[in-house]
């Protein structure tokens, strides 16, 4: 069995960058050393996943506000331009973090157009190159808008049309990283699916979502992964393990993986046993062990060590130790396999 | 004390002075001693602004660490009036001090209890960001580590004071864990829900062996009014009972008034569990947030109130905390806004069920900001009044 692992959404930006970022809020320090700051760090971090030989590479997303911000930012989701109406700071539930929460007050239309920044991905071998989006879904659910009524209800008709919107959107965005970026891997990352109590009856809007989502990414040889996370997905199976992409990633902290046994999971399975919610580093040859005993269980069609969620959520020291971790947990269990 | 319809009160943290933060190294500009000096003639304090020049200057020459650890304490007292004088002058009728001698609501705390170590930065959105630590051995009671600067503040004015108090969920949440369960070896599919059983066990044991025994602390000598903060509360939708249970048995037995103050998360998953909250008087909770700017009592404008209905619905006893101001924009609300904001949730709920306060602490807002903000608050808040009557 195919034994990878790679990084799968926002780093943590250092303590000396959280103190610029804190210094340009209180006018004390200038935008322009403040991104000098995170291109040294986003480079580093691209190091760091060629230095430690990861399979697929990403930029680490340090500019990325919150998950949402760039893409939300170039679909104009966010009310700009004064200070009074921006958009309101909403917790991202099982974490301590927080995003702007977009507003959809339309459909979206053919949008084709630029959504993320490739300085950095550009700079990375062909092949390995990762892109990491949200879903399309995680973008409908955790915003405001017409999808909604004025309970926050979500009015089915409206938002199957939104949720369709945005993962033609996602897929504009996809193919075109695909063809002028060369990237090999696309990512769309669900925090939500998971917990929202509407999953369950979305759930065929939320497959037509990913088969609009990852069209034509085949033919440009573009792997497709759904990495989920915040809440047990097991609930969702037997459905999970056919969705229309490549791979699942899950979080095997808050995912009762015994449920995957004996359901036919033959997908690629993202394990995600490198807590990013915890400070204590994994130590690689339990993690090896770990993953070994649940591939032999559930028997995907291959295996990723992964981080149950982005790693943004310890500083970023651990999050190199972990990720240190994770690689020598992959390479132990390739030589077990 | 007697309060009037529509209590205004402040949340929690101020922004400290830049005196006081720079002081404390002494090494102030010439521009922060004018602010100083204005300020302090604003409030009409201007002996403060003498005796902190003096704590200032010594602090800057002194090299006895005894002396200057002493001089330090004296800066941070100063602030601590220059904030209470800060929120009588807004015309608040409930205060505290600003948080002024804390360094923020979660380290602050942390570094007073046995148990913890920290790690470092990790962010919260945009550029904010927290220091982090990680529980490494079971929480253990160190000192009443708020006792001092209430014991400071207390018969230093005649309003209400409300002493806020970081709650043990929150603190157990933010915290990563390297004890609880530290020896389990999980077999295989053992790490589900490991994390949920170890920090239950970590937020229960802050709850009674750090949190109860310093308010009782603090009850002791006089404290009347304990605002336990749990922003993180709804975190995990699944784990609200435990921000219930760790509230109970923070206040077990003591005879105070407890509230709670939540921020920025779903509130719908707080119901109905919040009817098992114990003798809760306040829930202070975040709107203005998500509300829009424009004027009207109606459902409508008030977007933002409407998680009210719950309240309304689930018949919650205890009393709201209005949040009326946005803590995260520079935009001073009029008051004709905080007026319709108090006015459709008085309609909900009924008047009597109603204090006003910022959704959250507003130390990331200037002090010129902050200012003129509750200042429209505490006039909003008349403005409501008068419509009542």
């Amino acid at each position: 069995m195919k034994v990878e692992s790679y990084l799968n959404g926002i780093f943590p930006r250092s303590d000396k960058a959280l103190e610029s970022g804190s210094r340009l809020l209180k006018g004390r320090e200038t935008k322009e050393n403040f991104h000098k700051l995170l291109e040294k760090e986003t480079k580093e971090i691209i190091g760091l996943q060629q230095r430690l030989s990861l399979d697929y590479l990403s930029d680490g997303q340090l500019f990325w506000d919150d998950f949402l911000r760039p893409i939300a930012n170039a679909l104009g989701l966010h009310r700009q331009g004064s200070n009074a109406d921006e958009n309101p700071v909403t917790r991202q539930i099982y974490t301590n973090t927080f995003y702007r929460k977009p507003f959809i007050s339309g459909r979206f239309g053919d949008v084709n157009k630029k959504l993320v920044d490739t300085t950095f991905i550009d700079t990375i071998k062909k092949d390995r190159k990762k892109i990491i989006l949200p879903s399309p879904f995680a973008l409908v659910y955790l915003s405001d808008g017409i999808h909604r009524n004025e309970s926050g209800a979500i009015k089915d008709d409206v938002f199957a049309d939104i949720l369709s919107d945005a993962a033609k959107v996602m897929n504009n965005e996809a193919r075109r990283l695909g063809k002028e970026s060369k990237i090999s891997f696309v990512q769309f990352n669900d925090p939500c699916l998971a917990y929202a109590p509407e999953s369950e009856s979305l759930w065929d809007n939320i497959v037509e979502s990913l088969m609009l989502a990852s069209r034509g990414l085949q033919e440009l040889k573009v792997i497709t992964s759904l990495h989920l996370y915040n809440g047990n997905v097991s609930k969702f199976l037997p459905g999970l393990g056919k969705l229309p992409v490549d791979r699942i990633g899950v979080d095997a902290y808050s995912t009762d993986l015994k449920k995957f046994t004996g359901t036919k999971f033959r997908k690629f399975l993202e394990l995600g046993v490198v807590n990013s919610k915890n400070s204590l580093i994994e130590d690689p040859e339990a993690l090896a062990k770990y993953a070994k005993q649940v591939s032999e269980k559930i028997k995907p069609d291959g295996l990723a060590l992964v981080p149950n969620r982005p790693l943004e959520l310890v500083p970023r020291h651990i999050a190199i130790k972990k990720v240190e971790s994770m690689a020598k947990a992959a390479e132990l269990l390739r030589g077990a396999a | 004390m007697s309060l009037p319809l529509f209590p205004t009160q402040e949340i929690g943290s101020l922004q400290k002075p830049a005196w006081r933060v720079k002081g404390l190294k002494g090494n102030v500009s010439k521009e922060d001693i004018n602010s100083l000096k204005t300020w302090c003639s604003r409030l009409k304090i201007n002996e403060t602004a003498l005796e902190v020049i003096d704590i200032i200057k010594k602090i800057r020459d002194e090299k006895e660490k005894d002396t200057l650890e002493l001089l330090k304490q004296q800066l941070k007292e100063k602030s601590q009036i220059f904030a209470l004088r800060y929120l009588e002058e807004a015309g608040l009728d409930i205060i505290y001090d600003g948080e002024q001698t804390r360094v923020e609501m979660y380290e602050d705390p942390i570094s007073d209890i046995e148990g913890f170590r920290f790690l470092g930065l990790a962010r919260a959105f945009d550029v904010m960001k927290y220091r982090k630590a990680a529980c490494i051995a079971r929480p253990a009671f160190k000192v009443p580590y708020h006792l001092d600067e209430f014991l400071f503040l207390k018969g230093k004015t005649k309003r209400e004071l409300k002493i806020p108090i970081t709650g043990a969920y929150t603190l157990a949440e933010w915290s990563y864990n390297e004890f609880y369960g530290k020896d389990r070896k999980p077999d295989v599919f053992g790490l589900f829900g490991s994390e949920k059983t170890d920090r239950r066990e970590m937020a229960v044991e802050i709850a009674k062996n750090v949190i109860r025994p310093n308010i009782k602390s603090l009850v002791e000598k006089g404290a009347k009014w304990v605002q336990i903060d749990e922003p993180a509360a709804t975190t995990y939708p699944d784990e609200v009972d435990l921000v219930v249970e760790t509230f109970n048995e923070s206040v077990r037995g003591l005879n105070v008034k407890a509230s709670i103050h939540m921020c920025f998360s779903d509130y719908s998953t707080f119901f109905p569990k919040i009817l098992e909250m114990k003798n809760c008087f306040q829930y202070a909770w975040e709107f203005a947030n998500a509300d829009t700017l424009s004027l009207g009592a109606d459902r409508e404008k008030r977007k933002g109130y409407r998680v009210l209905d719950l309240f309304r619905e689930h018949k919650v006893p205890g009393t709201i905390g209005l949040g009326v101001l946005n803590v995260h924009t520079n935009y001073v609300e009029p008051p004709e806004l905080v007026r319709d904001r108090i006015v459709y949730a008085a309609k909900v709920l009924g008047p009597d069920k109603i204090y006003v306060n910022p959704d959250c602490g507003l130390r990331t807002r200037t002090q010129e900001i902050a200012f003129y903000k509750l200042k429209n608050m505490v006039e909003g808040a008349k403005l409501a009044r008068a419509l009542q009557e």
